[in-house]
């Protein structure tokens, strides 16, 4: 079985990385520097074509577009990160609680996520953000309450055909206790669907956020995001295309970017898919 | 064969496989009409492979590369599609080996049998219903009209193989090829399948390519066998003239591998390590829609037995007979319902944590199905080491040494970075051993740990249980449906049957004068009775 050692790197590993670290970098630096500031207001300005000073020209009220669009990077992707780790988080340990005890907490918590997934996501965000208020940690609670059932799902059925698995049942047999065969052995082994839930998530939520932007719902203005951009250049579309252009290259590339990484991540981690080429 | 008799199907050196890695080198046989041969071979020697070229069904990358294969006075070697649709199921007729996954779950049995009928006949409906009972009533299935009704997932295994030989047989093929057609059956169903199928064959006149691994099991139905290792034929014969004079060291090799009756050192008899009493165990019953249950069933049903140290115990029953959840209710892994388990004189149910605690340690089990007993995600090394987290005032180097040491007992030094996945079946379940040793237990619970593997492999197993057991001193819970090997390795039998213990006695007497009619069955069923043949004991290997 002395197979050769598959490549540190695919191809599509390698793109992955490249398309979703670029923003992640861009996101990183325009924490501590943007050339412009991305609220300033500059109204000589409004609808400036790319120049030497403003790369990528300037939008309606005459902002940077090249600082609004880095700033935006590093706004959507907290939101996106900060969600995805939450909805993860609180499903893969609820769905690997009901799935392993079943039981009345797993009725108890089946009831609960079956009702939330009765409403469209959005819906079930917008009545969240109400009731919270328009923060960014409120959308934060809101997409992750409204995503995790779906995470919770995935891993309940997942854990419930491993658990039928001899090796959970000689964990015990070896005296380990639940706990520890969970956290040893059940959820190790969801790692292959979580990551591949986990980075299409990325995507819904970088998505709803934009959509809730849209509905004026999303992080507050004049804080730019990638999806509040997207929703306030829609007006201007005549005018100036690129404003509409931008953000949304930048969604589509950042996604594809985290869905090449998350195929890559998950080939890596599983040994089983280590040898075959 | 005589010169001049017919021939049905005739092979010239098939050879097979993907361009520089045939997978079937050179094989040639030839079946008459009517004819039952035997293709023995284990896993890996290409016997699956023979049997999807002869329906040209190879899966994509193999191809044939060279050789012929007459059907009938057809070549068979370059049909285009439709005409391998006229042959396959009309003229060749196959029964797969799992009856778990060869019937269609969604469909009734009536649509299934029904199909190949309304394909390569033009019977009415009328017609071909009437076949389709008087075939299951052939098949031995009496309410062949409720069964027509019904889908797969209400039948047992050995009935969905009935019913997978029926909707064969329906068509009357010429020849009929069964892939490890019982493998996955109990003794006792595995001998009805095979009558029946036998029976069957021979009232139409149907030739039989039987392929298994397992050698007692083709000499007992077969006229002339013939074993494949590797891709090639190494031997070709008449059963007997196979079985008596072996020529080549492989069939040798398999020949020794047939249980035999092993000599036992007697275990000293002292207090019993693990005795039950009056155990039962209840299966709350299955949950009907609407969530009404249907009553719950005793799976085990007031047992009592005592296990000695040093001792093998073996646990015989059929399937449903209860001999899994006795297992497992021995160390507590499904809960007793009743009766009680002392363990070294101890109550169970009265221990206290820490006893509780050793006794759990001193008890360790080795699963059956060696593909799904271990985590995929971690190394050999890292399986063994597991159970030693449990064992108390163990520093890490120790630890390691222990996993080490316990791999190289059970012939896998140097294995320790494998994953589960580049192991073979045999490789797996020395591994499963080695976790189960590693914490040197006072009993070992092996539920059916070689019914999954290939019969040398499982002569290997059983070798390697026994050296173990005379090195470390511990007892065996031996749980088996098969009485040879139980015959090889148990110096006392449990037969159970319907939860309850029907006959308990030491081996030879159980075996030589045997008391209860369940009892008689099970050994006339199994197929190394009646082979008499001469071997060393345990073989040349220790």
């Amino acid at each position: 079985m002395n197979r050769p050692r598959r490549a540190l790197l695919s191809p599509g590993g390698i793109a992955g990385i490249i398309l979703a670290g670029l923003p992640a970098a861009v996101a990183g630096l325009a924490v501590v520097w943007t050339p412009y500031s991305p609220v300033a207001m500059d109204f000589d300005l409004r609808f400036a074509s790319s120049s030497w000073h403003h790369w990528l020209g300037t939008d309606q009220f005459g902002r940077d577009e090249a600082s609004r669009l880095m700033a935006g990077a590093s706004a959507s992707m907290l939101v996106a990160l900060a969600t995805v780790t939450v909805a993860t988080f609180a499903g893969s340990i609820l769905g690997a609680l009901a799935g392993y005890f079943l039981g009345w907490l797993d009725a108890v918590l089946r009831l609960v996520t079956d009702s939330l997934l009765a409403f469209p996501g959005i819906l079930l965000a917008v009545a969240i953000m109400m009731a919270l208020g328009q923060t960014r940690y409120g959308i934060i609670l809101a997409l992750g309450l409204a995503y995790f059932p779906t995470v919770f799902r995935v891993v309940r059925g997942h854990v419930l055909s491993l658990a039928r698995r001899e090796f959970v049942e000689a964990s015990r047999a070896m005296g380990n206790s639940s706990a520890f065969t969970i956290y040893r052995h059940v959820l190790p082994n969801c790692r292959s669907p979580l990551i591949v839930l986990a980075t299409s998530m990325f995507g819904w939520v970088i998505l709803a956020e934009s959509a809730l932007s849209f509905l004026g719902l999303g992080v507050p203005p004049p804080t730019p995001t990638w999806g509040n951009m997207l929703a306030e250049s829609r007006a201007y579309m005549d005018d100036d295309a690129l404003l509409s252009i931008l953000p949304g290259l930048c969604i589509s590339a950042a996604l594809l970017g985290v869905n090449l990484l998350g195929d890559h991540l998950r080939d890596r981690f599983d040994p089983r898919m280590r040898d075959v080429r | 064969m005589s010169a001049g008799q017919k021939i049905l199907l005739e092979l010239q050196d098939l050879t097979l496989g993907t361009p520089g890695r045939p997978i079937l080198r050179g094989v040639s046989l030839a079946i008459a009409p009517g004819e039952f041969v035997g293709v023995v071979g284990e896993s890996g020697s290409g016997k699956t492979m023979l049997t999807r070229a002869l329906l040209g069904l190879l899966p994509f990358p193999v191809q044939l590369l060279s050789g012929s294969i007459a059907f009938d006075g057809h070549d068979l070697t370059d049909l285009s599609g439709r005409e391998w649709e006229k042959i396959r199921g009309a003229r060749i007729g196959m029964v797969f080996q799992e009856p778990m996954s060869s019937l269609n779950p969604a469909l009734t049995i009536a649509t299934q049998l029904a199909g190949g009928l309304k394909k390569h006949s033009n019977l009415t409906r009328e017609e071909i219903r009437e076949k389709c009972l008087a075939m299951l009533r052939s098949v031995g299935i009496e309410r062949a009209e409720h069964c027509l009704a019904s889908y797969p997932h209400q039948f047992s295994g050995g009935m969905r193989q009935r019913i997978m030989i029926a909707s064969v047989m329906l068509l009357q093929p010429s020849l009929l090829i069964a892939d490890e057609p019982t493998t996955a059956l109990d003794t006792l169903t595995q001998q009805e399948v095979l009558e029946i199928m036998t029976g069957l064959t021979r009232t139409f006149g149907t030739a039989v390519l039987m392929i298994s691994h397992n050698l007692g099991l083709v000499a007992k139905y077969a006229r002339r066998v013939i074993v494949l290792q590797n891709g090639a034929v190494v031997e070709h014969g008449g059963v007997q003239q196979v079985l008596r004079a072996p020529a080549q060291n492989y069939t040798r090799e398999l020949i020794a591998a047939l249980p035999a009756r092993a000599e036992r050192a007697a275990p000293p008899r002292t207090a019993p390590l693990l005795s039950v009493r009056d155990l039962v165990v209840t299966h709350p019953g299955g949950r009907r829609l609407f969530g009404r249950r249907d009553s719950p069933v005793n799976a085990v049903d007031g047992v009592s037995f005592d296990v000695y140290p040093e001792e093998t115990v073996a646990i015989v029953g059929g399937s449903g007979s209860g001999k899994t959840s006795l297992g497992r209710a021995a160390l507590q892994l499904v809960k007793s319902t009743g009766g009680q388990i002392r363990f070294r004189g101890a109550d169970i149910a009265a221990m206290s944590r820490s006893e509780y605690h050793r006794f759990q340690l001193a008890c360790q089990m080795v699963f059956q199905d060696p593909y799904s007993s271990m985590d995929p995600g971690m190394t050999v090394l890292s399986i063994v080491d597991e159970p030693l987290r449990h064992v108390p005032n163990l520093s890490g180097d120790e630890r390691l040494r222990r996993a080490l040491q316990v791999l190289e007992e059970v012939g896998l030094a140097g294995f320790e970075k494998r994953y589960p996945h580049q192991l073979s079946g045999g490789q797996r379940q020395r591994v499963a051993i080695a976790r189960a040793i590693v914490t040197r237990p006072a009993l070992l619970v092996a539920d059916e740990p070689i019914s999954a593997l290939d019969m040398t492999i499982q002569k290997q197993i059983l070798l390697l249980l026994n050296r173990l057991q005379r090195e470390h001193k511990f007892s065996i819970l031996f749980i088996s449906h098969d009485l040879g090997a139980v015959e090889q390795i148990s110096d006392r039998v449990i037969v159970m049957r319907g939860g309850r213990i029907v006959e308990q006695e030491n081996r030879d007497a159980l075996f030589d004068h045997p008391h209860d009619s369940y009892t008689r069955a099970l050994l006339a069923a199994s197929p190394h009775r009646g082979l008499k043949i001469e071997t060393d004991e345990w073989g040349s290997r220790s």
